[in-house]
């Protein structure tokens, strides 16, 4: 375990997991059916639940590559929902 | 990370919680205080009547109308917050208009029932500032302010979620405490607080973010709305009230009473927590009432009439869906809706989170000490550092505090810039008790300042008595709680203070004498126990 | 009411403390393990009237709030006296189930 391991998995917490938690919110914005603002509001609220989960999720990784790797799975997931939920409301 | 979850996840507690601890016990300790912040506002403004008088919120609406058009005739907005429960004993109004080059100011006064005169207090920032003290650290600009607190308090969360994770035997040692084993109870008394209150820590670490998520998540609102759309989005989600320009014909505002009656009807006794006049005066004039606090999801209900005609022209209370989550959250974390017994949960659970940052900070000194100790090395720089800072800010922030509150009593009353040099003191205080374990050991430095905050508290009450007329003689027999609490409240933290001097004195002294003992027994270090006899 | 829910928050954590193996052991000497069952479904019983008594005090969202500040307070007296007068652990409990039915008739009359 070397420091730029650390290092690589205080990045992927700090940084991915405000670019995750971002993402999740957008996808849930426009996945859930709910009015907009309603919209809005649940996504913001949840990000703090993806974020923290992502954090810990970084540092409980059996590896700092194992970590970056489930923040890629977990932000193309909601990016997913996102574009799917955007397309069934379009 | 090495040494599964539970080892990774002890390494993220630490390391999450550290580095922001200081902070964090200055946001929960002086976050805590705003629980009284009405109380300690009275307190502080001693020149105020006593008892409050007993008026009701029609007439206090009344009353502030009064002086409102005596003194902001043209403003172009009023707001009155009038008397409710223990919360709010005397009317304030406050009004926009323009200093004297023209700038935009706020302007608010506090009413005497029975003048109608605004009281001519000391200037002080009173409960208020000090509560608020908690998101604004002060000398900071809002926006770093904003955005250290949210990191601050992300980490508290991760640190929450982290440290119930390596938390082995949460339920076996749920009611685990081992006293007079040094890092163990302190470890023993971290858990306790931490678990046995973990849903206030984590409901009140989460609707604290909830504040300023449109801040630190602004990219999610600007991605539906665009990038000015932000205004759009407060506007649908909140429902602000559409205020019309004033039409400059004039017309008289509609009686009041009925305005009030009909709030009454709806939203049952004292419904008002702010009423709001726009255009007062105008034949275009709105009054918007806001909703009392009385459980913690019916807070931003709002009533608004057409203040010409008295009609009613749009109530609403109950939101849906995400909204509800959001005024629960923010509803939780005031706690406005508490009467008197949850008031003090309120005070005594954020006492408890205060204890766990502390004792978190503590342990961290106090388990690196007890691995040196055994080889009788003396601790390195960082380790130093951080013990002086823990003392400088544990025990040394509550005498900031103390000073703050001594700095009402004491500063002259005609003095320019009081109420700033009441804050000053507060940090002057901290900024002194930082300074003082550099000066002494540390051992020494915990003593000193637990038996400085203990006189600094212990004496509050009778530092009152002496520059005012409304000490613990007079308070008591005239039943003004408000007052009277806040002096015997300083009397237990002083007494609180005083018995953790004397523990800790008892404790070094055991260990002192378990290190004369011969040859062969092993010194005591933090981590092992105390020999009975010797710690009693 | 404050009183009869504290109460019930109080002995119901005293039992449930009592029934986890080491603090029986330390009150108790041996390690009777249908006590410790029995303590244990009677500690949940009384800290749910707890959470039933603060949610007919406060309803229920302010009653919710109330029962978890009374709850965190009663285990941290509990804990204490394990600590530091352990017989006294279910003498206490005892008491505070009478006061609790007590103040509750008191109320109720």
């Amino acid at each position: 375990m070397t420091r730029w391991h650390v290092a690589s998995r205080v990045l992927a917490a700090v940084a991915g997991g405000y670019a995750v938690s971002t993402v999740a919110g957008v996808g849930l914005v426009q996945a859930l059916p709910l009015p907009r603002a309603d919209a809005v509001m649940a996504g913001v609220l949840s990000t703090y639940l993806v974020y923290g989960a992502a954090v810990v999720w970084c540092f409980g990784a059996r590896t700092a590559r194992h970590a970056w790797l489930g923040l890629l799975i977990t932000g193309a997931f909601f990016a997913a929902l996102g574009v799917l939920g955007g397309s069934v409301r379009s | 990370m090495k040494g599964g979850l539970r080892q990774s996840m002890a390494w993220l507690h630490t390391w999450a919680g550290l580095p922001v601890g200081w902070v964090l016990y200055f946001v929960f300790l002086t976050g805590t205080l705003g629980y009284f912040d009405s109380e300690i506002d009275q307190w502080m403004r001693p020149e105020a009547s006593l008892p409050p008088p007993a008026l009701s919120q029609v007439e206090g609406l009344a009353l502030a109308l009064a002086r409102l058009e005596q003194v902001a005739a043209r403003a172009p907005r009023w707001t009155v917050f009038p008397p409710s429960g223990h919360d709010v004993p005397h009317v304030t109004i406050s009004w926009s208009t323009v200093d004297a080059s023209g700038r935009p100011l706020r302007r608010s006064e506090t009413l005497d029932a029975t003048t109608g005169a605004p009281f001519r207090t000391r200037a002080t920032g009173g409960g208020q500032t000090l509560y608020q003290l908690h998101y604004t650290l002060h000398y900071l600009p809002s926006a770093t302010a904003r955005w250290l607190v949210g990191i601050c308090s992300m980490l508290m969360l991760v640190a929450l979620v982290s440290g119930v994770i390596t938390h082995k035997k949460i339920l076996a040692d749920f009611f685990t405490f081992r006293p007079r084993q040094g890092q163990r109870s302190w470890l023993d008394i971290h858990n306790l607080v931490g678990v046995t209150a973990l849903p206030f820590h984590l409901v009140i670490t989460y609707s604290g973010l909830v504040f300023f998520v449109f801040t630190y998540m602004a990219p999610v609102v600007d991605a539906t709305y665009g990038r000015d759309g932000r205004d759009r989005f407060f506007d649908e989600a909140f429902r602000n009230p559409d205020i019309p320009p004033p039409v400059g014909a004039p017309a008289p505002l509609a009686p009041l009473v009925s305005l009030y009656d009909e709030a009454v009807r709806h939203w049952g006794e004292e419904p008002v927590r702010v009423a709001s006049f726009y255009n007062p005066g105008d034949r275009n004039a709105r009054v918007v009432f806001t909703r009392t606090h009385v459980d913690p999801v019916s807070n931003g209900g709002r009533m608004v009439f057409d203040g010409a005609t008295g009609e009613l022209l749009d109530r609403f209370d109950r939101r849906t869906g995400p909204m509800v989550v959001n005024h629960a959250l923010l509803g939780l974390h005031e706690g406005l809706f508490a009467g008197p017994v949850l008031r003090w949960l309120y005070f005594l659970t954020g006492l408890l989170g205060t204890a766990m940052i502390g004792t978190g900070l503590v342990l961290w000194t106090a388990k690196r000490k007890a691995k040196l100790a055994p080889a009788g090395g003396t601790p390195p720089a960082a380790v130093r550092v951080i013990e002086h800072l823990n003392v400088g800010t544990v025990v040394g922030l509550p005498i900031g505090i103390a000073a703050y509150f001594w700095a009402n009593r004491l500063l002259p009353v005609g003095m320019a810039d009081r109420a700033a040099w009441e804050v000053h003191a507060l940090f002057l205080a901290w900024l002194a008790m930082l300074a003082l374990p550099w000066l002494r050991p540390p051992d020494r430095a915990w003593h000193d300042s637990l038996r400085l905050a203990a006189c600094a508290y212990a004496a509050l009450p009778v530092l009152n008595a002496l520059t005012t007329d409304q000490h613990l003689g007079v308070t008591i027999p005239a039943g003004a709680w408000a007052l009277a609490g806040f002096d015997l409240v300083s009397l237990a933290t002083g007494l609180g203070f005083g018995v953790a001097a004397v523990v800790l004195r008892r404790q070094e002294v055991a260990v002192a004498a378990a290190e004369r003992l011969p040859d062969g027994m092993p010194a005591v270090s933090g981590a092992t126990p105390l020999p009975e006899d010797a710690a009693g | 009411m404050t009183v009869v829910a504290f109460a019930l928050c109080y002995a119901g954590f005293a039992l449930l403390s009592l029934s986890q193996a080491r603090n029986h052991r330390r009150v108790y000497g041996g390690d009777r393990h249908g006590r410790r069952r029995w303590g244990r479904w009677a500690g949940w019983t009384l800290l749910g009237s707890g959470a039933l008594a603060s949610a007919a005090a406060w309803g229920p969202g302010t009653g919710a709030v109330a029962f978890l500040g009374l709850a965190t307070f009663a285990a941290v007296a509990v804990a204490l006296l394990l600590t530091y007068a352990p017989r006294l652990v279910m003498r206490t409990a005892a008491a505070a189930v009478s006061v609790a039915v007590a103040a509750a008739f008191a109320l109720a009359m």
